[in-house]
């Protein structure tokens, strides 16, 4: 294991200019509740969640930028809390490049080379090899004002990578490129990474980065993580409503649950005064709140009420339809719910589904997936 | 007169208006604040009549008496130019002497202490810090004879430190010592403020990026800080060293006034004024007017390459 948190804890305290003059009250922000964290060798693992988070702060934590409250960081099964950051040989990619804008290309690339003690032909030889490998050949004596994004992200990269670092840290540094670069910036990290077999821990608020990049997904929210794993179990069996909703698995409802059918296995739900039917467990409690997850893909729709086995069946009206290629999301609203469905674009013309016309919405209580 | 013009005119007068009635108001301060007072200082120097009035009627009556002498000593006096006469006047010369160095120990007093504090307070948040950075900026709003006083009371002779200083042979105030105290607590301000601001500009991110690639806290600020925020901290010490060699208020309070020792070039203008007039300070004024150009024209050339 190249690196594990344990029970990290971090807040910041704002000053708040009025309340500093009159109490010195600040307004405190949990940035990291908890973390526990595993980070295998060699393994691409991406940190998702909305902006503002902590997970830039989870990565200044882990490079020493910035001192946890409570909680341990072990590198190499080594605590490392004590270390300074220059130390630790985790270097960091920022999400603005924070390329050195007094100096050149060369001078960039060169300057952790240079504070770790590397110097002549041994830091000429890896300079040389990074540079080729990122086709920065030929900007050398440029200055990064004179670069444009793509260019800039490379350099940033060049510049860590030069060091050979135990890990290596990114903060969204394809956020600030155009799509095309990003695009060709994600291959490139992949086959970086493919090639070192560096052990990297890449932050991001973009789905798309994880499920092409990631070996493993950690889903942050307000500072702690809520789930973590590979990407297909966290899409496969997602541990919380938040996790459902930010990887856009599908509908989340929530509702209260009213009674238990233990013959049928299921147990009756009220959603805004609609009467759902879920898969039964033991540890749901009449009267409590439970959310669950019915994915589009799961929901079937019909023009007249079907003959069905399946006892979720609701009127609804389409409001709005997507087009993507043979499949069409549709949005149906029944009263305040709305509920997507994801049905083939045959079926959508069979039934001459249009937005404002009636439909019956089914899914089946089996495919429901119970959140907690 | 059709609507559609008459709007358009009204438009470009609405268009005009501005910029101009900005302009006027600030030429006419440039020119009033500045031009003026200085074009006449240096139209007086090449004129020397011009301070002085009553200079064409003392020559006539010298010459109608037949006081050759006093004739002369007129004649002597208004021959010559301010400048010249400056760079030949000893006492001056000594006072620009001694202005140029303790301005310049004062400035580096600043930079020595200043900077680290200037980054203190640009980078790190503690409890106090806002207070700290008013209390630094404070000496700008403080009249320097406050200063002055204040210094002497601290390190006069009969107060407790400064007869223990004394005795230990460090005499501060009444002698260049002292000057150089007045003009740091005065002029660190302007040094301060600057430092404050361009380490503000530096980017945290850029600081951070550098300790992530393994350099130590003083190497980032040597290799990263301190190059991007050269500019900011030359002006403001450009700024600063002005300040000081123009110092006056507290430096009066706490120098001797022993030509050679604690005689800057300011107090010389004052001694000057009080002694022989308008005319003999001009030739003073002059020549600190001079150096201190020349000296912020050279860093702002240099800022700006």
């Amino acid at each position: 294991m190249a690196l594990r948190l344990e029970s990290v804890w971090k807040s910041y305290s704002l000053p708040t200019p009025l309340a500093m003059l009159l109490r010195g009250k600040r307004r405190v922000i949990q940035a990291l509740r908890d973390v526990n964290l595993e980070v295998d060798e060699g393994e691409f693992f991406v940190v998702l969640g909305p902006t503002g988070c902590g997970k830039t702060t989870l990565l200044n934590v882990i490079a020493g930028l910035t001192k946890q409250d409570r909680g341990h960081v072990f590198l190499d099964g080594k605590c490392v809390d004590s270390l300074p950051p220059e130390k630790r040989n985790i270097s960091m990619v920022f999400q603005d490049f924070a390329l050195f804008p007094h100096m050149t290309v060369l001078e960039n690339i060169l300057y952790g080379l240079k504070m770790r003690g590397v110097r002549g032909s041994e830091a000429a030889r890896r300079v040389k090899e990074v540079m080729r490998e990122l086709g920065l050949e030929g900007l050398e004596d440029r200055m990064p004002s004179s670069l444009s994004g793509g260019e800039k992200q490379r350099v940033s990269l060049a510049r860590t990578l030069v060091t050979e670092p135990r890990v290596l840290l990114l903060d969204e540094p394809l956020s600030n490129l155009d799509p095309q670069t990003r695009r060709s910036a994600r291959e490139l990290l992949l086959r970086i990474h493919r090639n070192t077999g560096m052990t990297m821990i890449y932050v991001t608020h973009d789905q798309v980065d994880a499920h092409i990049l990631a070996d493993r997904v950690a889903v942050m929210r307000d500072g702690a993580i809520e789930q973590a794993g590979s990407l297909r179990e966290l899409m496969e069996h997602p541990q919380s409503p938040f996790v459902a909703s930010f990887m856009s698995l599908g509908n989340v409802f929530s509702g209260r649950i009213e009674s238990h059918d233990r013959e049928n296995g299921v147990t009756l739900v009220s959603v805004e005064g609609y009467r759902l039917l879920i898969p039964y467990s033991p540890d749901l409690q009449v009267g409590g709140m439970v959310n669950f997850l019915v994915r589009p893909e799961d929901v079937i729709l019909a023009k007249a009420k079907p003959e069905t086995s399946a006892r979720n069946v609701l009127e609804a009206t389409v409001v709005d339809m997507s087009f993507q290629g043979p499949l069409v999301r549709v949005f149906a609203s029944i009263g305040g719910l709305r509920v997507e469905a994801l049905a083939t674009k045959a079926s959508v013309e069979d039934m001459k589904l249009r937005e404002g016309e009636k439909v019956h919405v089914v899914f089946k209580a089996s495919s429901i997936q119970v959140l907690r | 007169m059709q609507p559609r013009n008459d709007e358009a005119k009204q438009a470009t007068g609405a268009f005009l208006l501005f910029p101009v009635s900005m302009a006027a108001l600030g030429l006419s301060f440039v020119i009033f604040m500045f031009l003026a007072p200085l074009g006449t200082l240096i139209y007086s120097s090449i004129n020397p009549s011009y301070a002085d009035p009553g200079a064409f009627q003392r020559f006539y009556s010298s010459l109608a008496s037949g006081d050759f002498e006093a004739l002369l000593a007129e004649l002597q006096l208004y021959s010559g130019n301010p400048m010249l006469i400056a760079f030949q006047d000893e006492v001056l010369l000594d006072a620009l002497r001694v202005s140029l160095i303790t301005s310049g120990v004062s400035s580096m007093i600043c930079i020595c202490l200043g900077l680290p504090l200037a980054y203190l307070l640009a980078r790190y948040d503690f409890p106090g810090r806002r207070i700290l950075k008013t209390l630094v900026e404070l000496p700008m709003v403080l009249p320097p004879v406050v200063a002055g006083i204040s210094l002497i009371l601290l390190l006069g002779p009969n107060t407790p430190l400064g007869s223990f200083l004394r005795q230990a042979g460090w005499e501060l105030v009444f002698t260049w010592r002292g000057i150089i105290l007045a003009q740091t607590f005065v002029a660190s301000p302007f040094f301060i403020r600057s430092a404050i601001a361009s380490f503000e500009e530096v980017p945290v991110d850029l600081e951070l990026a550098a300790r992530s690639l393994g350099a130590s806290p003083f190497k980032v600020f040597r290799s990263v800080t301190l190059p991007l925020s050269t500019r900011g901290l030359a002006a403001g010490w450009a700024m600063m060293w002005a300040r000081a060699m123009g110092e006056f208020g507290a430096t009066i309070m706490v120098s001797s006034n022993v030509p050679g020792q604690s005689y800057t070039l300011t107090t010389a203008i004052y001694w000057k004024f009080w002694a022989g007039g308008i005319y003999p300070s001009i030739a003073a004024a002059i020549l600190l007017l001079a150096v201190s150009s020349v000296v912020l024209l050279v860093v702002r050339l240099l800022i700006e390459r």
